[in-house]
């Protein structure tokens, strides 16, 4: 005979805090003896159910929330043997996002950022409005502050 | 010195030669690390789908807000993308050093601030008015994620990862670097202490049934 096979309250109140309340993770003669206690230990029944309620009450701690621009941002963290340039991360991030215009390449943004190129030099000033164009292109195409501030190349 | 500044460097890729670990692991993520490392987006897509939820829920729990587990999660997949080509499968699960990764980014920033606020413990977050059912469970949720965040980071990492993510005591060692033994203590002394801190919501709970 093993020890295991005359579970004490004491070592089943210990195996409980140490597994936790489903006997499915526990090694399986412990297992088998606090199945015996439980059979005839009312005290053992009532420290079994506070260990279920406990892991019931665990179950409602809140859960990372796994949204789209977050999965689109650990994607485009991804290097794929290209030059890491801000186009390369902006189609990344696009084909992320709306994975039906795969067809979005960076060709297809070197023209569509000429075409707002072109738009907002034409339309620039030194209004306020302006300023938002040019943070929203560079938020879009993730420019380094550098590009910001002029430093650029 | 503190008990995070013996642990020593975890999120180096495990080496898989010499006589010291002989035995080998069955990776179910061993072909897509691979793949990855030949710049395969859709096995990155694949991986992202399968470890994100986890690696935000652990770092989530852990770090007890959604702003820094993004910052945590973002920074686990770049070492992801980093380690790919280096990284030798058989020793350990690529899962289990991934979650090695996160922890250690989990430990440096509850250490920052703790170094920064003088707590690491993050400002309860009011979840307004709501209504019946749906308010009662974000005040327990809320609750819940209290006494997890005052819990010593150690015995919450312990409890997040084998009730919540459902590792065994075993897998949880392996990741938190510790012996099962000293994971078995943190999670009695982490589930004493949440008995103490949740007894009302216990006591509500027991009362129902």
């Amino acid at each position: 005979m093993n020890d295991t096979q005359n579970m004490t309250l004491d070592r089943f109140e210990a195996l409980l805090e140490a597994h936790g309340c489903d006997l499915v993770r526990w090694q399986a003669d412990e297992a088998a003896a606090a199945r015996q206690l439980l059979a005839h230990s009312a005290l053992a029944r009532s420290a079994l159910q506070e260990a279920e309620s406990l892991s019931q009450l665990l179950d409602a701690a809140p859960k990372g929330d796994v949204h789209a621009a977050l999965t689109a941002r650990v994607l485009a963290g991804m290097p794929d043997g290209e030059a890491a340039s801000p186009l390369n991360v902006a189609s990344k991030v696009l084909r992320v996002l709306w994975p039906q215009f795969g067809w979005l390449r960076p060709a297809s943004l070197v023209a569509a950022s000429l075409a707002a190129g072109l738009y907002v030099g034409a339309t620039a000033t030194t209004t306020a409005a302006s300023d938002q164009q040019a943070d929203i292109f560079a938020y879009v195409f993730e420019l380094p502050e550098a590009w910001e501030t002029g430093d650029a190349p | 010195m503190t008990e995070l500044g013996v642990m020593r460097q975890l999120d180096e890729p495990p080496e898989t030669s010499g006589d010291n670990h002989p035995q080998t692991v069955s990776d179910p993520d061993a072909g897509l690390v691979a793949a990855i490392a030949r710049g395969d987006e859709a096995a990155a897509r694949t991986l992202v789908d399968r470890h994100l939820p986890r690696i935000m829920n652990l770092a989530r729990r852990v770090l007890g807000n959604q702003a820094d587990a993004e910052e945590v999660a973002q920074d686990v997949f770049l070492r992801v993308w980093k380690t790919a080509k280096a990284w030798k499968p058989g020793k350990a699960k690529f899962e289990t050093w991934m979650h090695r990764v996160a922890l250690n980014l989990c430990y440096d920033r509850i250490r920052k601030k703790r170094e920064v606020t003088g707590k690491d413990i993050p400002d309860p977050i009011d979840e307004g008015p709501g209504p019946g059912k749906a308010l009662h469970q974000k005040q327990v949720a809320a609750r819940v994620d209290e006494a997890l965040q005052s819990l010593p980071e150690r015995q919450r990492v312990a409890i997040t990862l084998c009730h919540h993510q459902g590792y065994t005591n075993i897998e949880a060692a392996e990741m938190m670097d510790v012996s099962v033994e000293a994971v078995e203590s943190l999670l009695a002394r982490g589930r004493r202490q949440l008995r103490v801190l949740l007894r009302a919501e216990l006591d509500h709970l027991l009362g129902e049934h």
